[in-house]
C-alpha cells in the first residue's frame, strides 16, 4: 500500500540518517555549535541578526519563527537545513536529516543562482549519510558559488578526510583556518594532526579550539577530545580528568558520559563503569558505543551481558542493511571480532568503496585477516600506516597479521608499538596483544 | 503565536511540501526520532470525579532489542503472551511512579485500571514494542481544580513527547496542551519543516464543573488526529485549511460571524474533500455514465452521501467519545473495507446484468472523476482511464440535448433516440432483452444509486470527525453537529457536481451522427462498454477493499 511503501522508504532514510550522525559524530569531528548557521545566515539575512551564537536550540527555533514570518527568506532556510544537519548529530535524531533535506530543498527552490549557503548544507548532509561522493561535489559547487565561505571549505575537508585524499583536505582546512580561525577549524586541524600522527600538533589545535570555544557545547566537545588524546596515548587519568571537565560543561554529553565509562574501565573502575556505560546505551544505544561496552562486560567475565549488548548491536546491523546504509568500520570489526567473517568482508568490501579513508582500511585489513588472506590484509594496511598513524588499534592488527604471516620480529616491534602507544586500546584485544607478545619472547 | 503567523505558517508549510514533493521521499515516518527511540503519549480525560490517563509508549526497535531480556522472564528465547502482558504490566507501574499530577497543588495518585504490551513489526522485521497504560485518579471535580501532570518517565531516553487534554463531563479551561494527539496516539508522526518533534512532558489546566461551557472553553486548540491520506498538494492544502478551521472552532468568543464563517468553511472543507480521490466518487460516476443516469439521480446520490455521512461521523463521534478503548483509524478501515465491498457487489450486478445486455450503455464513459483530481493520481487505481480520448469531433449543436434524461424514469425505451442512432442501433441488435425487462432494470439502477451513495458516504472523513470531537471537548457538541452536516453537504455536493458534470459531458460528446468509421467504433465500444465499466467498478471496489485493509 501507498502508506506502507512511503513508511518504508522514510525509514531507511532515518536510519540512514542515524548512522551518518552517529559515524559522522564520531569520525567527523565537527563542533556542536560552531558550524551552525546563525553567523552566516546574520550576515546574508539583516532579519536575523539579533540571534547572535546562541545554543542550537535557540538557533532552530528563532530560524523557525523568523520564517514563517519571512517564508521567502532563502539564507534562512538553508541555516535552518544546516542546523537540522547539526541538531541531527548531537541528538542523534534522525528525524531531523529529512527536515533538513526539506529545508535546504525550499532555500534552493527560491534561489540556486548564489545560494552557496545551500549548498554547504547538502554536503554536510550528504557527509552524515555516508555520500562522501556526493557530499565533496556539493561543497565545490557551493564553492563556485562563493570562494570565500569556510563553511564550504569545511564540507569540502570533512569529505576528502573521508576519501583518503589527505593533502586537498588539508588545503581546504588550512584555507578554512585562515578564513575563520575558530573551534569549528582549529579541531578540523587538530584531526588531520592526529590522522598522520602528530599527537602534540594535533593537541595543540584542539587546545586552541578549546580557547575559542563559543558555548558550553563547544567546550564539552573540545575536552572530550582532548579526554581521546590522551587515552589513545595511554593515559587514562589525563583523559578522565578531560571527559569529567566535559561533563561539567554540558552534563547531557552522552560521548563525554561514554569516554568517562572508557577510562574507568581501563582503570580498574568497573562498577563505575558499568553504571556509566548503561546511562549511555540507555539514552543512546548508538552500536560503537553498545559494542564498547559488550567488550568491557567480556573483558570481566560477563560473557551474558556482553551477549545482550551484541544482541543490540546485532539488530542495528539488521537495520543498515535493511536500508541499504553504506557500512562502516564498526560493524565490520564487530564481526570479525564476533565470529562472522564472511559478514566482516561483505562489509568491508562495500565501505571501503565509498570510505578509503585509514580507519576503514583498517577494518577492511583486519576483515581479510579473519579470512585468512592476511597477504592483502597487510597491503591495505599500508597507507594508514605510512601516513604515521599513531592509533593502537591500527599497530595491532599490523602485528597480529605479521604474525600469521610469520613475520616474527615485524609482529612483535607492532605490537609492542601498540601497547606503547596505549596498553589500555582495547579491553579484548590488548591482553591478547601482551599474550602474544611474550608468547614471542622480547623485542630484540 | 498569532492568528496572522499561524496563517503563514500554514501558507508556508503548504508550499514547502507543494515543492518538496518530487524531492522528498515522504514527510511521515514510524520513527521520528529513529530506531532509538522511546516515544510518549499522554491522553489525560478529565470526567466527574475522575482523571484517566490514556498512555501509550511507542518503543522504537533498538531499545525494543535491549528490554528483550527482560521481556523474557523465564530466559528460553522465546517470548510468550504471558510474558509481554507481565512486562507490560510491571512498565505500567514503572511509569506509574513516574508520573507526577497535582491536584491544587496535592499530589494526586494515579492507579493502573488496565495494560497492554504487544509486539509489532518494524524495520528488517525486528520488533517495536507498543505499550498502553490507562491510569485512573480520582479528582473531586465538585468545584473548580487546577491540576498539572507531569511524566518523567524514561525521561532521559530520545522520543516524541506529547500530552492532550480533555474534559468529559466537565470543562477544561486554560490548557497548556492540545485537546486531540496529533500523532493519533503515536500512530502517524506529522513532518513539519518548521517544527521540531514534540517534546511536550507536562500539562497544566483549571478544571470547571459542568460541561456546558459557561466559563470560557480555552482549551487550546486542538489539531488534526487523524493523519489523512495521501500527500499531493491537494491533500496538504485541505489539511491545512483543516487546521486553520479548528483553530476557528475552538476560539474562545463564538460570534454570529465566526460561527457562520465556520459553517462556510465547513462546506467548503466537505467539498474539497470530496475532490480527494478515493470517495466513490470516480465509481458514481462511472456509474451514472453507464446507467445513463440523469441529474436527478446525481442529486439523490448526494443527498444519499451526506445522509450517510453525517449518520456516520454522528455514530462514530459518539462511539469514540464513549470508549477510549476504540481506535479510529481501525474503525475507518473497516468501514472502508464494507464501502469497498459494497462497490464491488455492486459492480458485479453491473457486470451481470451487462452480461445479459439488459443495459443501455453509451459510446464511451469518461474517465470517472479523474478530471476533478488534480495532481494526486496515485490513490486511484483506475486514473489511467481518464485520459481516453474523446475522438468523435461533433459538428452538431448541442442546446438540444441539455436534458436528455428528463423523462427517461417512467420509460426505458424512449430515451434511446435522444442519444442518436449509433445507439439505437446497439439497442435494436438487443432489443430482445430490452424489452424484456424494463422494469426490473429500473429498479436495479435506483438501488445501485443508493448503494453507491451509502458506499460514498459510509467511511466518515477524519477531518469531519476531528471536527465533532473538537467541538464535543469544548461543549459545543450542537454546533459541532451542525458542523459535520455542512460538511456532508459540501461532499455531497461536489458528488453531485461531479455527477451532473458527467451527465452533461456525456450528452455533449454522445454522437449522432458520424463516419461510418466512427460508427463502426462507437458500436464496437457500444457493445464492450458496460462490461468494462461495470469490471471497472469491481476493480474500485475490491482496491478499496484491500487498502483499507491495510489499517485495520
Amino acid at each position: 500500500m501507498n502508506k506502507r511503501l512511503i513508511v518504508t522508504a522514510t525509514a531507511g532514510v532515518a536510519v540512514l540518517a542515524v548512522l551518518g550522525g552517529v559515524f559522522g559524530f564520531r569520525h567527523g569531528r565537527v563542533a556542536p555549535s560552531v558550524d551552525n548557521a546563525a553567523g552566516l545566515s546574520a550576515r546574508s539575512a539583516g532579519a536575523v541578526n539579533s540571534m547572535g551564537r546562541g545554543s542550537i536550540d535557540q538557533t532552530i527555533t528563532k530560524l523557525q519563527e523568523h520564517l514563517t514570518q519571512v517564508p521567502k527568506d532563502y539564507p534562512s532556510w538553508a541555516s535552518l537545513g544546516l542546523a537540522y544537519v547539526q541538531q541531527a548529530k548531537i541528538t542523534m535524531n534522525s528525524d531531523y536529516y529529512p527536515k533538513a533535506q526539506g529545508a535546504l530543498d525550499t532555500s534552493l527552490t527560491i534561489n540556486n543562482d548564489d545560494n552557496f549557503l545551500a549548498y554547504a548544507g547538502l554536503s554536510a548532509l550528504a557527509s552524515a549519510r555516508h555520500d562522501f561522493a556526493a557530499a565533496e561535489s556539493f561543497a565545490r559547487q557551493g564553492l563556485a558559488r562563493n570562494a570565500s565561505s569556510p563553511v564550504l571549505y569545511g564540507a569540502l575537508g570533512d569529505a576528502l578526510v573521508q576519501l583518503g585524499r589527505y593533502t586537498e583536505a588539508d588545503d581546504a582546512i588550512t584555507t578554512m583556518a585562515s578564513l575563520r580561525p575558530d573551534t569549528s577549524s582549529f579541531s578540523r586541524q587538530s584531526y588531520l594532526r592526529e590522522l598522520r600522527g602528530d599527537v602534540t600538533g594535533a593537541r595543540s589545535f584542539m587546545q586552541q579550539a578549546l580557547n575559542v570555544a563559543p558555548t558550553a557545547a563547544d567546550r564539552a566537545f573540545t575536552l572530550f577530545y582532548l579526554g581521546e588524546l590522551d587515552f589513545n596515548s595511554g593515559d587514562p587519568n589525563g583523559a578522565l580528568d578531560k571527559y569529567r571537565e566535559a561533563l561539567a560543561a554540558s552534563p547531557t554529553d552522552i560521548q563525554a558520559l561514554a569516554g568517562k565509562a572508557k577510562a574507568e574501565a581501563a582503570l580498574g573502575q568497573n562498577l563505575t563503569a558499568i553504571d556509566d556505560y548503561t546511562a549511555v546505551v540507555a539514552r543512546a544505544p548508538e552500536p560503537g558505543l553498545v559494542l564498547e561496552f559488550g567488550e568491557f562486560l567480556q573483558s570481566t567475565g560477563r560473557v551474558d551481558d556482553a551477549k545482550a549488548q551484541y544482541d543490540i548491536v546485532e539488530a542495528t546491523q539488521r537495520l543498515f542493511e535493511a536500508n541499504g546504509v553504506e557500512p562502516d568500520a564498526t560493524p565490520t570489526l564487530f564481526a570479525a571480532d564476533h565470529g562472522l567473517a564472511a559478514a566482516a568482508l561483505a562489509n568491508a568490501e562495500k565501505g571501503i568503496k565509498t570510505r578509503p579513508f585509514a580507519v576503514m582500511q583498517d577494518a577492511y585489513a583486519w576483515a581479510l585477516h579473519v579470512n585468512g588472506r592476511d597477504a592483502e590484509a597487510l597491503a591495505s594496511l599500508q597507507p594508514a600506516l605510512q601516513l604515521g598513524s599513531r592509533s593502537a588499534l591500527l599497530h595491532y592488527h599490523a602485528g597480529m597479521i605479521h604474525l600469521s604471516l610469520g613475520h616474527r620480529e615485524l609482529a612483535q616491534a607492532e605490537l609492542a608499538t601498540a601497547l606503547s602507544i596505549n596498553p589500555f586500546f582495547h579491553p579484548l584485544a590488548a591482553p591478547i596483544a601482551t599474550q602474544a607478545l611474550n608468547t614471542l619472547g622480547p623485542v630484540t | 503565536m498569532s492568528a496572522r503567523r499561524r496563517w503563514l505558517r500554514t501558507f508556508l508549510a503548504a508550499g514547502a511540501v507543494v515543492v518538496g514533493v518530487g524531492a522528498l521521499p515522504a514527510p511521515a515516518q514510524a520513527h521520528p526520532l529513529g530506531n532509538l527511540s522511546v516515544n510518549h503519549y499522554h491522553g489525560l480525560r478529565v470526567q466527574p470525579g475522575l482523571v484517566i490517563d490514556d498512555a501509550v509508549v511507542d518503543v522504537a526497535e533498538l531499545p525494543t532489542a535491549q528490554a528483550q531480556r527482560t521481556v523474557d522472564a523465564n530466559g528460553d528465547g522465546v517470548i510468550t503472551t504471558d510474558e509481554l502482558d507481565r512486562y507490560g504490566h510491571d512498565q505500567c507501574g514503572a511509569m506509574q511512579s513516574k508520573l507526577n499530577l497535582s491536584v491544587d497543588g496535592a499530589a494526586a495518585a494515579f492507579t493502573v485500571a488496565s495494560t497492554s504490551f504487544v509486539h509489532r513489526i518494524g524495520q528488517a522485521s525486528l520488533p517495536t514494542g507498543r505499550l498502553e497504560c490507562r491510569l485512573e485518579a480520582p479528582i473531586d471535580t465538585s468545584a473548580a481544580r487546577s491540576v498539572t501532570f507531569t511524566d518523567s518517565y524514561l525521561v532521559d531516553r530520545v522520543g516524541w513527547r506529547e500530552v492532550t487534554a480533555i474534559g468529559d463531563g466537565v470543562s477544561l479551561v486554560n490548557s497548556s496542551v492540545p485537546t486531540s494527539s496529533i500523532t493519533d496516539r503515536l500512530e502517524h508522526y506529522p513532518a513539519d519543516l518548521l517544527a521540531s518533534p514534540s517534546a511536550v512532558s507536562s500539562a497544566r489546566f483549571d478544571v470547571r464543573p459542568g460541561s456546558s461551557a459557561t466559563g470560557q472553553p480555552a482549551v487550546a486548540k486542538p489539531k488534526r488526529t487523524f493523519s489523512v491520506e495521501g500527500l499531493g498538494p491537494m491533500t496538504a492544502f485541505v489539511e491545512r485549511v483543516n487546521r486553520s478551521f479548528n483553530d476557528l472552532v475552538g476560539r474562545r468568543q463564538l460570534t454570529v460571524g465566526v460561527g457562520l464563517l465556520a459553517i462556510g468553511m465547513a462546506l467548503v472543507l466537505g467539498a474539497s474533500h470530496a475532490v480527494l480521490p478515493g470517495h466513490g466518487k470516480t465509481v458514481m460516476a462511472a456509474y451514472i455514465a453507464g446507467r445513463q443516469g440523469s441529474v436527478r439521480d446525481a442529486v439523490m446520490v448526494g443527498a444519499t452521501v451526506t445522509a450517510t455521512h453525517t449518520g456516520g461521523v454522528l455514530a462514530l463521534g459518539l462511539a469514540l467519545t464513549v470508549s477510549t478503548a476504540l481506535a479510529g483509524e481501525v474503525v475507518l478501515g473497516w468501514l472502508g473495507v464494507a464501502s469497498g465491498l459494497l462497490i464491488a457487489g455492486l459492480g458485479l450486478s453491473l457486470v451481470i446484468n451487462a452480461r445479459r445486455g439488459g443495459q443501455q450503455w453509451h459510446g464511451h464513459s469518461h474517465g470517472p472523476g479523474g478530471h476533478t483530481h488534480g495532481p494526486t493520481p496515485h490513490v486511484d487505481p483506475h486514473s489511467g482511464h481518464h485520459d481516453h480520448p474523446h475522438p468523435h469531433p461533433h459538428d452538431h449543436d448541442d442546446h438540444h440535448h441539455d436534458h436528455p434524461h428528463a423523462h427517461d424514469h417512467d420509460d426505458h425505451d424512449r430515451h434511446d433516440h435522444a442519444h442518436g442512432d449509433v445507439l439505437v442501433a446497439t439497442a435494436a441488435k438487443r432489443s430482445t432483452s430490452v424489452l424484456a425487462a424494463p422494469q426490473q432494470q429500473r429498479q436495479v439502477s435506483r438501488r445501485g444509486l443508493f448503494g453507491m451513495g451509502i458506499a460514498g458516504g459510509l467511511v466518515p472523513s477524519p477531518s469531519a470527525l476531528v471536527v465533532l470531537l473538537s467541538a464535543i471537548a469544548l461543549g459545543r457538541t450542537a454546533f459541532g453537529v451542525v458542523l459535520v452536516l455542512a460538511y456532508g453537504i459540501g461532499m455531497a455536493a461536489t458528488l453531485t457536481l461531479a455527477g451532473v458534470l458527467l451527465v452533461r459531458l456525456r450528452d455533449r460528446y454522445a454522437p449522432r451522427s458520424g463516419d461510418g468509421r466512427g460508427r463502426t467504433f462507437l458500436r464496437r465500444w457500444g457493445r464492450i462498454a458496460p462490461f468494462a465499466t461495470a469490471l471497472l467498478v469491481v476493480v474500485v471496489g475490491l482496491g478499496l477493499v484491500v487498502r483499507s485493509f491495510a489499517l485495520v
